[in-house]
């Protein structure tokens, strides 16, 4: 299984098009455990389908282990295992989302990948101080969209935090 | 060894000739085109003259590195001048037309090198030339006006060359006077030497370091002396001018850590040579002269024995086969020169292409069919891929030469330093290896030399007395074997001493007492332990018991072995056998469960399918397999790894026998799948260490499969066992 869009192609064409400066406020929304998420967009360097995963010994249980990315061996993390939430059955609507953060490229497993969202600052709220449990210490803040509310994380965070 | 000498030279020679001729193509055109600007505006693009300055520059260094003094001493005035030009002044038609008759003098000479090896002969052309450039410089330099800024930066930089100039001027006197010692009625060596230092001191001086212009200056003295035949010279005067020639580099190391240079042993130091300049033959009795010496040393309070990376430098400017970060130019070149990140780059594609070809020709399409053609084609595939792989590795060879030369002033310190007669002989020293083993190899190799020394070759009388020549003989040595490079350091000294590696053994608790069944070779690899010395005392070369341990470290992270064999009263031989390939490796690909794991092919020794009766479960439930005798612990694979297992028992499944440094055991997996040539990749720096997995492997179907360090995994489990 290669390179499968889930996206319309178009939407994905023209936002990876963009450069550096354009990319800011836009975010990559996913779904976990029926809540959206958001992740920069700029950290993103694509997306792919869910592929055979290599385990490697003596990982956290949120690392899953690592993929064949077109010749390059890249490690991939259960965001959901991550959050401490309940796994569940990678189907095909699956994804892994692989970002690059500080030169270390990780792919990240998720239900399903929704949009690309322009949300600007104004409509970004501070995370939440006390709550405790799927992830809190990853949010960067919450994004309103209309109606809704995307959870909108912390790249650097959700790589490298370590628990306490 | 002379031919080997000569053939050496005329690499040097060639190589230096290049990049001359290079350079004076690329910047004369420069050169020429000011003369026409200079009659309209006067006006210079920075960029056109720094770049004629370091043409200059680059001449000067490469020809001083050869000796060419006449070149050097030439192109050291016209650098001058432009640096004048750098720093604002016009530029006027009567300067150009000084440089470019400098260009022309320097074309010629290079043509007589191409036929005549040396730059002699050109002595009163060059100091026409020099001449004139002096009197621009002084007439120049009268009218000089900077502004605070660019005398600022100027300063740094032009401390920086200092430091550069002043580290190859070090570096080649040092040269010449470890040939004059060779040959010391050879003068010539001695003027180099005081050519090389008289520069050295005028720099200096212009800098006002005082104390750098006050050593060398004594150090010129005693070599002028010698050079004018008026003091023959003796080994304790190239002692003392070494030991200045070491305090001389520490005073440039402290300018270019931002320090003024000061010498502590200055005055001593500046003593003595005087002293040897003073005197004639014979006046000081020897034995105080070596007691001076080495009081002296002591007090230097620096390693100087140390191989120091400003001595790369100039080394690598030397070699045709070293890439650095130039644009090619065509011509009349034999060598191009090439950014080492395409090399790198090339080399990574080169391991994927290897990869992609596994895919095409193992791909499980493919299953069933007769399809003679297509593999043939694919046969054909596969050979271009590994000659391409070949040549590819091949480009980032260098040969061993600048390393070993390096060794040749630390064994003569190390013997001086214990009155020991030791004579150096290398061989192979054209033998190639990889850059990466280059770096990683100098360390070992100094720890090496200093225990033969230090242990080994025992000092003259003792030698004498067994029958022995009076000079130990010493052989560094190169080559290639089975695909692996062969670095031997031999010597003729007293060998190991059986027992007492033993007792100390034994005392460490490394073995248990009185095993006289060790072999010897066993009892060898003892020696490579943390901490272990069976040296009485600790002396500042060794002793310490640290070396081999980082020998040994350092050759495992190449994939290398040590073999050590010794004769007691005779000698002891050290192998280092490094693999030559070091990202490409043969691996069987066995499976366990659902995963799949590489074993280096050079680690297996045999496998099988057990039976019943071989196997033994001890008291604490240990499984040992008996093959042919020997009696091996089994290490469950699906259990060291915490996955699951398709047979449980070991009669159901395969055990591999693998090995490490003469320890072995069984590792338990479900089946073996094939053997493969496998590109190593480094597992993901954001993973971190993995307990026993070296790298990992990408398969012929995509898959990845985790690469088995196996000496990890011995020893892990080893220690597990307690």
């Amino acid at each position: 299984m290669r390179l499968k869009e889930r996206l319309d192609a178009d939407l994905l064409e023209e936002d990876f098009e963009l450069d550096e400066d354009t990319q800011e406020n836009k975010y990559l929304t996913f779904v976990l455990n029926k809540e959206e998420y958001g992740i920069e967009i700029r950290y993103v360097t694509e997306i792919i389908g869910i592929q055979n995963i290599t385990v490697v010994p003596d990982m956290p249980d949120y690392i899953k282990g690592v993929i064949n990315l077109r010749g390059k061996v890249i490690p991939v993390m259960d965001v959901r295992l991550r959050f401490g939430v309940e796994e569940r059955p990678y189907d095909d609507r699956t994804c892994i989302v692989v970002i690059n953060v500080r030169d270390h490229v990780v792919g990240l497993i998720v239900d399903r990948v929704s949009e690309v969202l322009d949300i600007p600052e104004s409509e970004i709220e501070a995370p939440p101080k006390i709550k405790k449990g799927e992830g809190s210490r990853f949010i960067q803040g919450m994004g309103k969209v209309g109606e809704q509310v995307k959870i909108l994380l912390n790249a650097h965070r959700l790589l490298f935090d370590e628990e306490e | 060894m002379m031919n080997d000498d000569l053939e050496e030279r005329q690499e040097m020679l060639r190589c230096f000739l290049t990049e001359s001729w290079e350079l004076l193509d690329d910047v004369e055109p420069e050169i020429i085109a000011m003369e026409s600007t200079s009659l309209s505006s006067g006006d210079f693009d920075q960029e056109t003259l720094n770049k004629i300055f370091r043409l200059f520059h680059s001449l000067k260094g490469s020809a001083a590195c050869l000796n060419f003094n006449t070149i050097s001493s030439v192109t050291h005035e016209a650098e001058t001048l432009l640096d004048i030009f750098r720093q604002g002044t016009m530029v006027e038609p009567k300067h150009v037309d000084l440089l470019i008759r400098t260009c022309d003098l320097v074309r010629t000479i290079l043509n007589t090198l191409e036929q005549q090896h040396s730059d002699q002969g050109f002595e009163n052309e060059a100091e026409v030339i020099i001449n004139d450039l002096q009197h621009a410089i002084a007439s120049l330099t009268g009218n000089l006006t900077e502004s605070e800024d660019d005398l600022n930066l100027d300063i740094a930089e032009m401390t920086g060359r200092f430091v550069e100039e002043s580290l190859e001027l070090l570096e080649e006197a040092e040269k010449s006077l470890l040939e004059l010692e060779k040959a010391p009625g050879n003068l010539v060596f001695a003027g180099q030497a005081f050519r090389a230092l008289h520069s050295f001191k005028g720099n200096a001086g212009f800098f006002g370091y005082a104390d750098l212009e006050e050593v060398s200056h004594q150090a010129e003295t005693l070599l002028d002396k010698i050079r004018e035949g008026e003091k023959s010279c003796a080994s304790v005067d190239i002692s003392f001018l070494l030991i200045a020639l070491d305090a001389l580099r520490d005073g440039v190391q402290q300018i270019s850590s931002g320090l003024t240079p000061q010498l502590p042993i200055k005055e001593d130091l500046i003593n003595h040579l005087n002293n040897l300049s003073q005197m004639t033959d014979g006046v000081m009795n020897k034995k105080e002269q070596r007691q001076e010496l080495n009081t002296l040393e002591e007090s230097k309070e620096i390693e100087h024995l140390q191989i120091n990376t400003p001595v790369e430098v100039t080394e690598t400017e030397c070699h045709p086969s070293d890439p650095k970060e130039r644009q090619p130019v065509s011509g009349r070149q034999q060598v191009i020169r090439v950014d080492i990140e395409r090399l790198d780059i090339l080399l990574d594609l080169v391991g994927e292409l290897v990869i992609a070809e596994a895919m095409v020709a193992n791909n499980p399409d493919l299953q069933g069919h007769q399809l003679d053609r297509f593999e043939k084609a694919v046969l054909q595939l596969d050979k271009i891929t590994r000659d391409i792989q070949e040549v590819a590795m091949s480009m980032r060879m260098i040969p061993l030469a600048g390393t070993f030369r390096k060794m040749v002033r630390l064994v003569r310190d190390l013997a001086n330093n214990q009155n020991k007669k030791i004579n150096l002989e290398i061989v192979g020293e054209e033998t190639e290896v990889d850059k990466t083993i280059i770096e990683q190899i100098a360390d070992p190799l100094v720890h090496l030399i200093r225990n033969a020394v230090d242990h080994g070759i025992e000092n003259p009388e003792d030698r004498v007395a067994k029958g022995k020549p009076e000079t130990g003989r010493l052989t560094l040595e190169a080559k290639h074997s089975a695909g692996e490079v062969w670095i031997i350091v031999e010597d003729d000294g007293k060998g190991l001493n059986r027992d007492v590696i033993l007792r100390k053994g034994i005392e460490r608790g490394l073995i248990k007492a009185d095993n006289q069944e060790l072999k010897d070779e066993e009892v060898w690899k003892l020696i490579f332990e943390p901490g272990f010395s069976t040296a009485e005392k600790v002396s500042n070369i060794s002793g310490r018991g640290v070396g081999m341990d980082v020998v040994r470290r350092n050759i495992e992270k190449l994939r290398g072995k040590v073999d050590i064999r010794s004769k007691p009263g005779s000698g002891t031989i050290l192998v280092l056998r490094i693999p030559l390939t070091l990202a490409i490796i043969e691996g069987m690909v066995v499976r366990v469960g659902q995963n799949r794991y590489t074993i280096p092919i050079s680690s297996i020794k045999e496998s099988l399918q057990p039976r019943p009766e071989q196997i033994t479960i001890t008291p604490d439930n240990l499984e040992i397999v008996r093959i042919r005798g020997e009696l091996l612990p089994v290490v469950r694979l699906h259990e060291y790894y915490q996955v699951e297992s398709m047979f449980h028992q070991l009669t159901d499944g395969i055990l591999i026998v693998v090995e490490n440094d003469d320890k072995k055991c069984c590792l338990f997996v479900d089946e073996l799948i094939g053997q493969q040539q496998i590109v190593i990749k480094g597992l993901s720096g954001y993973l971190g260490h993995v307990r026993s997995i070296s790298g990992c492997a990408i398969l012929g179907d995509g898959d990845i499969s985790m690469i088995l360090d196996i000496a990890d995994l011995i020893n892990t489990v080893e220690k597990a066992k307690g």
